[in-house]
């Protein structure tokens, strides 16, 4: 065994579980340090397998590196940044860790492979952006009739009114309440009880999916500090459309973070030194401004289904709101009134006609604007319409964009809806163009709504819903398998963690679906031998057994079965000063899953009863076997 | 509030928490401070003896002698507030009626000594054994399949395609090993109840001191004074060795390279394996530089652990080198027969060997100091070493 020495500044280290990489704060990093002056390399991907972490004492560690050709390297960083993806898990309740509840990560997977049933309706546990996506996403296939976001730690939506809008409009709900309980029905029901301050919600769900946020955004941690030993929380996506707000995060923390580096490990000077300066500057200003948003959050008053007088005054009076409306001039319009620092628009725009200045309420000049529409396909929130027409004429022309799976035809009938998501009337559809490879819809709307309606939604019947049978016919033939020695038939080559959820097997332990095979949960016996269900994929004739016995759980740690009680009895006796000394104290997060599973849970526990909440970084490396070849 | 002690104690670990708790026994008041947030980040404490042998000259008797589990208990019982459990046989039941669980345990594990054939360690091993026999330690020479039936962690798959008959070794004597962490928590949580948690300081530096006392700096906040009647009561761990040796070089410049020759640092490298089947809790392996035991707290599951603590001495400063992974892929591949293995952490640990183990004792401005040594290592060796350095101050 050689082992191949290296030596190098920066180490951002692809953590486990990551898919992406590198993502777009590891880009804006690597790029600002190099800039610098450091020696920056990233570890991580199909090219170069991430096997360990040493910290030094006082700062900086050893990585141990594996390549395609499996040599070791072993390579001494002065300063190491492990990139975690999120992974965010409400606070337990009865039955929390069962096949009922997964994480998002897991049930995009289960979208995109999968031909899951999510009918009847979809709980998602979080109000965040990425929570309102995903609802939006579901809700835009036609895969479920309802997705219901579940606040249950802050008191308001965390996510951005226009996305809070998008998911709205596409029928989504918000609640908020605890979740108390989740309990299996059948193999493809799960009833989870909801306490608000009504009573109890019981919602009979497909699924129910966490994502958060269910604390403040955490960002990047030097544990200990002083060390450069820093762990990130940073988005998987590697280009803004797929997460604009953590993305915006990300890209601005990259800068913040390459400063204390460079500060740290080599001295910038001259022009290049006055050039970075400026741009933290204006990362700091942006962060600044991005985390003051929950206290000044916009939300439009309603009377009944319309616009207060109040909001359509702030409405008509924002910069992003055409002034002029002309019979023959179509016009974008704009009304993304929150402070959010998304530029996607004004980006897209071929004519520079968006120039978003905020503090002078300017954002889009409507003289310059030639209504192209390719604002409209830009945004991913779906906020832009295209205006046309005299408010004096009883209809005037609203331009949308639909991506929804129902198709609609030019003379269709189309219902009206507000940013609430209410049916306000209907329109017709005079036309339908593709402008840069998407489809704009032009409606014919009630003149008194320009300003109310917002997005549009097929009438009449649903011609091409897609069921659970049309995509499994869809994505493969079908194989007969033998799982815990009954025969099943599932689709042939696919993976069999998504197999197991499709046939309504899966374990709790088979909830994380990770990419690497790194919690080491989801073991099972393919044919004798002992494999990761989400490592391994289908094939004809194969016998699948369980290895363990795997039931819900409701404890706060499942693997070390650990409950949220005993855990807070634990704190209250021996009165810990560290997160460090509350792992060891009380075994958390020591289990079979690393703590991958429970980590945020305990850490938010032991930080409300007044544990010192500078946050430790785990540095220990369980992440992928060692193979004897 | 101006506290008034009669010693200050200063330390990272279980050490300082043991001599407040001596000291408070016999009507002795003191202050603990702790440059560390807490006393669980001191990673220089082990739950056994390594027992890593320097020279030939080492007292094997003595030495055995002080790692009996009786020893064991009768070093740590003294200062624990509560009860120290014992589990015994292999075939026993782990827990008995009257014992509680949650108890810090000591562990009953036989020693076995192992070594490839043809080898350099296997002469040293059976000069071991020899010596062992001599003194009438019964160890019990084994080759081939029953040695590796004993390894802990030893997979019985394809062994015909291993040379696992040439291999030879020897069961040693039954050893105590103790749960440091339940232990800890014990001992911290009593002596906070019984100082009051005023007196026990993390986060906190000792600035300076004169015949009347010293003066220590929190995490924020001004310096406060500290009244201190008899003494300042140093406890040397590697994390506090920079910070004793200045205070030498101001208050007793003679004394550093008195100082610095009183221990010699050995560099260890701490491998967290986790198994794919039981591993037997009652052995604790040596293999040339590396030791090996099944880790856990409590009583020994019947079923075995399934974490596995690989120690291995590394004799370079080239921590995860060559040596390193081909020492633990030979064993771990090729004796033990695993085809893959997860490693749950690699860390890095200092622990010394000990030459001087008589406090080092010097006036700051006039205020009595001792620096007590042995203050890593095994639980017990601390245990002992803190009470023969309380008893003569």
């Amino acid at each position: 065994m050689k082992v191949r020495d290296g030596q190098i500044d920066v180490a951002i280290l692809a953590g486990p579980r990551i898919k992406t990489w590198p993502t777009q704060g590891v880009r804006v990093l690597s790029r600002h340090c190099s800039d610098a002056g450091l020696k920056v390399g990233w570890y991580g991907g199909n090219g170069m397998q991430v096997r360990g972490v040493l910290p030094i004492d006082p700062s900086g560690g050893v990585v141990m590196v594996e390549d395609t050709q499996k040599r070791l390297h072993r390579i001494r960083a002065k300063a190491l940044i492990k990139i975690t993806p999120e992974l965010e898990f409400p606070m337990p309740f009865q039955g929390w860790y069962s096949p009922g509840l997964i994480p998002e990560s897991s049930a995009r997977k289960l979208l995109t492979q999968g031909s899951l049933n999510w009918q009847p309706v979809v709980v998602i546990l979080g109000t965040g952006n990425r929570a309102f996506a995903l609802g939006s996403e579901i809700l835009g296939q036609g895969l479920a009739s309802r997705v219901i976001c579940v606040e249950s730690v802050f008191p308001d939506v965390q996510g951005w009114d226009v996305e809070r809008r998008r998911f709205e409009m596409k029928g989504g709900k918000l609640v908020f309440g605890k979740p108390i309980q989740l309990v299996q029905k059948s193999p493809f029901i799960w009833e989870i009880k909801i306490q608000d301050t009504q009573g109890i919600r019981v919602i009979d769900a497909a699924r129910v999916i966490s994502v958060g946020p269910f604390e403040a955004d955490i960002g990047y941690r030097e544990y200990p500090a002083g060390s450069f030993l820093i762990e990130w929380e940073n988005s998987e996506f590697s280009r803004i459309e797929g997460d604009v707000e953590t993305v915006l995060f990300d890209e601005h923390r990259a800068v913040v973070l390459a400063s204390q580096l460079i500060r740290g490990l080599t001295e910038l000077t001259g022009e290049a030194r006055a050039q970075f300066e400026r741009h933290l500057w204006m990362s700091k200003q942006k962060l600044k401004e991005m985390e003051s948003l929950p206290q000044h959050r916009f939300r439009y008053d309603y009377e009944g289904k319309w616009l207060s007088d109040e909001s359509k005054k702030i409405l008509l009076s924002f910069g992003g709101t055409p002034k002029r409306l002309e019979p023959e001039r179509v016009v974008a319009a704009i009304d993304c009134i929150e402070n959010i620092g998304c530029r996607i628009c004004q980006k897209a725009c071929p004519v520079n006609a968006i120039q978003i200045d905020r503090l002078k309420n300017q954002f889009l000049l409507e003289d310059v604007c030639t209504g192209c529409g390719l604002c409209l396909q830009a945004c991913p929130s779906e906020v832009p319409v295209m205006i046309s027409g005299d408010t004096a004429q009883s209809f005037t022309t609203l331009v949308f964009t639909y991506r929804e799976k129902q198709k609609i035809k030019k003379g269709d009938k189309v219902g009206l809806l507000s940013r609430k998501g209410e049916l306000l009337s209907q329109g017709r559809v005079i036309d339908l163009f593709i402008e840069g490879g998407s489809e704009l819809y032009r409606v014919e709307v009630p003149s008194h709504l320009i300003w109310d309606a917002r997005s549009i939604i097929a009438v009449g019947e649903k011609s091409e819903v897609q069921n659970a049978d049309d995509l499994y016919e869809e994505r493969g033939s079908r194989v007969e398998v033998q799982i815990q020695g009954s025969a099943r038939r599932v689709r042939e080559g696919q993976n069999v963690s998504v197999s197991l959820f499709e046939i309504g097997m899966a374990r709790p332990n088979d909830i994380l679906i990770c990419e690497d095979g790194s919690c080491g949960l989801c073991q099972i016996e393919i044919d004798g031998v002992r494999r990761f269900a989400c490592q391994s994929t289908q094939h004809q004739g194969m016998s699948i057994r369980f290895t363990r016995d795997h039931t819900p759980s409701s404890e706060l740690c499942p693997c070390q079965a650990i409950s949220l009680p005993d855990f807070e009895s634990t704190l209250s006796a021996q009165r810990p000063d560290t997160l460090e000394a509350v792992t060891q104290i009380s075994g958390v997060g020591q289990g079979k899953c690393h703590g991958l599973v429970c980590k945020k849970s305990w850490v938010r526990a032991a930080e409300s009863r007044g544990v010192v909440s500078d946050r430790y970084a785990d540095w220990r490396f369980p992440w992928m076997d060692w193979i004897f070849k | 509030m101006r506290l008034k002690v009669d010693y200050l104690l200063v330390g990272t670990g279980i050490a300082p928490l043991l001599a407040a708790q001596r000291l408070t026994q016999r009507g002795d008041s003191v202050v603990i401070i702790n440059p560390d947030p807490d006393f669980f980040l001191e990673n220089s404490e082990l739950p056994l003896d390594l027992l890593s042998f320097e020279t030939t000259n080492t007292d094997l008797n003595q030495r055995f002698q002080n790692n009996l589990p009786e020893t064991v208990y009768k070093d740590l019982i003294p200062e624990f507030p509560g009860a120290l459990e014992m589990s015994r046989e292999e075939n026993e039941s782990s827990i008995q009626e009257y014992q509680v669980e949650s108890a810090p345990w000591i562990r009953f594990r036989h020693r076995l000594w192992i070594a490839p054939p043809r080898s350099k360690s296997q002469d040293k091993m059976e000069s071991l054994y020899l010596r062992a026999l001599d003194l009438g330690w019964k160890p019990k020479w084994l080759e081939g399949v029953s040695l590796a039936k004993r390894f802990p962690g030893f997979a019985a798959r394809h062994l015909e395609e291993r040379d696992v008959e040439g291999w030879s070794g020897f069961l040693g004597p039954r050893f105590g090993d103790v749960d440091v962490g339940r232990y800890r928590t014990g001992l911290l949580e009593y002596v906070r109840e019984k100082l009051g948690r005023e007196k026990i300081l993390t986060n906190t530096h000792l600035i300076d001191a004169s015949l009347k006392g010293a003066r220590v700096q929190g995490q924020s906040g001004p310096p406060s004074f500290i009244e201190v009647n008899r003494a300042i009561l140093q406890f040397w761990t590697p994390k506090l060795e920079r910070v004793f040796r200045q205070c030498l070089e101001k208050h007793a410049p003679r004394m550093v390279s008195v100082f610095d020759q009183a221990v010699v640092r050995q560099l260890w490298e701490e491998w967290d394996l986790l198994s794919r089947d039981p591993v037997s809790s009652h052995v604790v392996a040596h293999f040339e530089s590396m030791r090996m035991w099944s880790f856990g707290e409590g009583p020994p599951p019947l079923g075995g652990y399934s974490r596995i603590k690989l120690m291995r001495r590394e004799s370079s400063s080239a921590l995860l080198g060559d040596q390193s992974f081909q020492e633990v892929f030979k064993l771990v591949f090729g004796f033990m027969g695993w085809e893959r293995f997860t490693v749950r952490s690699m860390a890095p640990r200092i622990f010394y060997r000990w030459n001087e183990t008589t406090p080092f004792e010097y006036d700051s401005e006039g205020l009595r100091t001792l620096i007590i040594q042995g203050c890593d290592g095994p639980l017990h060796w601390i245990a002992r070493q803190v009470r023969k350095a309380i008893d003569g101050v």
